[in-house]
This record gives structure tokens, C-alpha cells and sequence, in this order.
């Protein structure tokens, strides 16, 4: 890192050590930030290979939606404005928080348009959610707030049956199924909460691995796990399988 | 920003998980299988078997044959996630992880969560750099962006970036 005057602020050192499968060598690093940078030069070796000038100005950025007290849909999406006062082209990195904690999860990264469409089928329910937006300009980067907070409504588990394919034949004598659930704010549900039946059979079991106590009736049957979660939201996925 | 193999993308917001296509959410098994396979190569996990068409480069030390789980026959067996092998009307499953595929990743989260302990000092502004050397040496550069945090390079947690 330069000053505007060509002195060296500070010196670090990296391998770009990752192959992509192509040939090529990418890198990732955190490299502690000096007041008063005026150019990033890389080296390979001792040999400059690119450098990114910092500009005078930071980006503006303000977060039009969502609005405070918005609820999202099924599908949502964060808006904003941003500018540039240099003219150097911005991205964007849209950032959520359900108000619970501290985290903020990344939703869409590497934006250059000023909107993004978001579902919301994996994010926590909120009543207090809040949006954050980073915008950068190659190197100044400014973060911005959503106003307020918005509602994002409870979603009921994702549902996975695993290894069973559809027309799938299986051992009337021994059947086994495999399945998971998923809740965006509780996390995998326990098998208590995954619920086996068949439209022949009735109810074959709880869990995520079950064995059939009791010989499955010949013929085409419909398997559907059920999931609830502690709200007593539930989701359902169904396999048609052949028992022989 | 998508890397084949050595760093997965699971970008969210848009509902897809890449590595060659993708694929809704409307259907989680073949969704959550590519995800994990995703964010397992941010956790410097490498495709196993070279049977399915693998994108080079493959792990070496993969000890099952045809990226399966364990020591299996050819005609039947399930696939570890890292792999490319897929249901089909042979009993072949997918979405299962090997012993050694599940050890790995154990391994890298230790790491990662040593290196949280480690860096978790004072928080100061930090440049966020990234780039490629393409296999002719020209350097792309991407965005950099500042970022107030305690955490330092390291494998484990790029997936900050």
C-alpha cells in the first residue's frame, strides 16, 4: 500500500495457492487497512503485476426497500441507491439479520444493479428483521440500514426424502426410508417431529431412517414424510414407490 | 464469481447452488446435495472419483472406488456428495458422506474454529482483496471492499468473503 507520494504504508505477503480446476490461482486475503492508502499494488515475486488506485470519494448509499414494517412475501426485494461522486462503478453486497442476534448472513454478493429479488423460503421468521448494504467502489466501501424493521412471516420445514426414487421397487419384507427436515429457524428437526406414512398402509413410522415393523401391502404406493416444527408449521414430500 | 471445485458458490438470494447447472428449490434433494458439495469446497474439500466426470482436480487419497461411501461393489453402492454419482435405476444413491469426506470436514471446522479463537483480538479495518492469476499469469482483480473485523486470512472462513 502506497501513499500519494509513492511511500510504501505497509507490506503483505500472500500465495495464491487455490487451483480452480482451470489452471488458474485465486486469492482471498484480509490484509490489515492503512489511513492514507493512495494505491494497492500486487507483486508476484518482485514484479508488479496490477494495482487498483483509491479514489477521493466513498460511495453514497441509501436502502430503499424494504420500508419499515414491510412484510415479505414469497418473493421480496431490497432496493437501494448508490452513487458515486468519482464515477467508479459500484457493487453491491445485501446482507440479512433477523433481529435475534448479532449475525448477518450474506443473501447476494457481487451486485452491480441497484435491486435484488429475494426468496425468503430459507430465512428465519422475523418480526424485527433488518437489512444491511454494503456498497463498494473497488476499495472505499460505505454500509447502509434498512429503516426500521420489516416482518419476514414464519416458513414451515423443508422437506427431503432421501435414496427413495420415484417407481423405486422395494422388499415388501424389509423396507427402509431415509428422510430430513429443515426449518429455517429452528435448524434439522428431530426425528420426534418426522412423521412416515403411506396411502395404503397408513402411518409407518417417526424419524429420519425407518424400518417397516410390518410387511408393506404389494403394489404402488405413495410415501409421504411429514415434518412439523415446534409452531406446528408442517411441510410434506411424497415418493411413489412399487413394493414387491 | 464461480469456482468449479476449489471454491463453491451457495448464493442464496438468488436460489441456486453452481457448480454445472441450476437447480430449484423446489427440489431439495438434488438442492441441498449440490449445496453441501458447494460449501464443502470452501472448506477445501476436492471432488472424489473421477467415474462420473468430476471436474478435475479430484482428492487423491479418496479411498472407495467410484465415489462411494465405503468399500462397495460396482453394481450397488451409495455416493458420497463430493462425487458426481446420482440416483439411477441400479441402486446407485447420492447425498451420503464417506468417512473420509466427514473427517475432513471435521478437520477443517477444528481449524476454522481455532483460528476464530485465535483472531478474535481487537476488530480493525480491514481490505477485503481478492483476485486470479489465469494459467497464462494475467491478473484479474475483483471488487475489494473495507471490513471492520477481528477475523484474519485463513482457511475456514472464506466463506466471509
Amino acid at each position: 500500500m502506497q501513499d500519494a507520494n509513492g511511500q510504501t504504508l505497509s507490506t503483505y505477503h500472500f500465495d495464491a495457492r487455490i487451483d480452480d480446476g482451470s489452471g488458474s490461482l485465486v486469492f482471498r486475503e484480509l490484509v490489515p487497512w492503512k489511513a492514507g492508502t493512495n494505491q494497492i499494488i500486487l507483486k508476484r515475486g518482485i514484479t508488479p503485476v496490477a494495482k487498483r488506485s483509491v479514489s477521493g470519494s466513498s460511495p453514497t448509499l441509501k436502502v430503499l426497500r424494504p420500508r419499515d414494517g414491510e412484510t415479505w412475501g414469497a418473493k421480496a426485494t431490497v432496493s437501494w441507491r448508490g452513487a458515486d461522486a468519482d464515477g467508479d462503478a459500484l457493487t453491491y453486497t445485501v446482507l440479512f439479520n433477523s433481529g435475534d442476534d448479532q449475525r448477518w448472513v450474506t443473501l447476494a454478493s457481487g451486485l452491480t444493479r441497484q435491486s435484488v429479488t429475494i426468496d425468503p423460503a430459507l430465512l428465519a421468521g422475523s418480526q424485527k428483521a433488518g437489512i444491511k448494504l454494503r456498497a463498494s467502489d473497488g476499495v472505499n466501501t460505505t454500509e447502509a440500514y434498512s429503516a426500521g424493521a420489516f416482518i419476514v412471516p414464519d416458513h414451515p420445514p423443508v422437506v427431503s426424502i432421501l435414496g427413495a426414487a420415484r417407481g423405486r421397487l422395494l422388499r415388501r419384507q424389509s423396507a427402509e426410508f431415509t428422510g430430513a427436515a429443515y426449518d429455517p429457524k429452528y435448524g434439522m428437526l428431530p426425528a420426534s417431529n418426522l412423521i412416515w406414512t403411506s396411502n395404503r398402509d397408513g402411518t409407518l413410522g417417526a424419524g429420519g431412517h425407518i424400518k417397516t415393523t410390518k410387511p408393506l401391502s404389494s403394489g404402488a404406493h405413495v410415501i409421504t414424510l411429514t415434518a412439523t416444527n415446534s409452531r406446528g408449521l408442517t411441510n410434506s414430500r411424497s415418493v411413489n414407490i412399487v413394493v414387491q | 464469481m464461480e469456482w468449479p471445485n476449489a471454491r463453491g458458490k451457495a448464493a442464496f438470494g438468488d436460489t441456486r447452488a453452481i457448480e454445472a447447472s441450476t437447480k430449484p428449490a423446489s427440489d431439495p434433494e438434488s438442492y441441498g446435495s449440490i449445496w453441501a458439495q458447494e460449501i464443502a469446497h470452501n472448506f477445501g474439500r476436492m471432488h472424489v472419483s473421477t467415474s462420473h466426470h468430476e471436474m478435475p482436480p479430484t482428492d487423491p487419497a479418496f479411498p472407495y472406488a467410484h465415489g462411494g461411501i465405503a468399500a462397495a461393489d460396482n453394481s450397488k453402492h451409495a455416493h458420497d456428495f463430493m462425487s458426481y454419482g446420482a440416483n439411477d435405476s441400479q441402486d446407485h444413491t447420492h447425498s451420503w458422506v464417506s468417512p473420509f469426506t466427514y473427517n475432513g470436514l471435521w478437520s477443517s471446522f477444528a481449524a476454522s474454529s481455532n483460528v476464530a479463537i485465535q483472531s478474535a483480538q481487537a476488530a480493525v479495518d480491514k481490505l477485503v482483496i481478492g483476485g486470479n492469476f489465469d494459467k497464462n499469469g494475467k491478473v484479474s482483480l475483483y471488487p475489494f471492499h473495507i471490513l471492520h473485523t477481528a477475523l484474519t486470512s485463513g482457511q475456514g472462513h472464506q466463506w466471509l468473503f
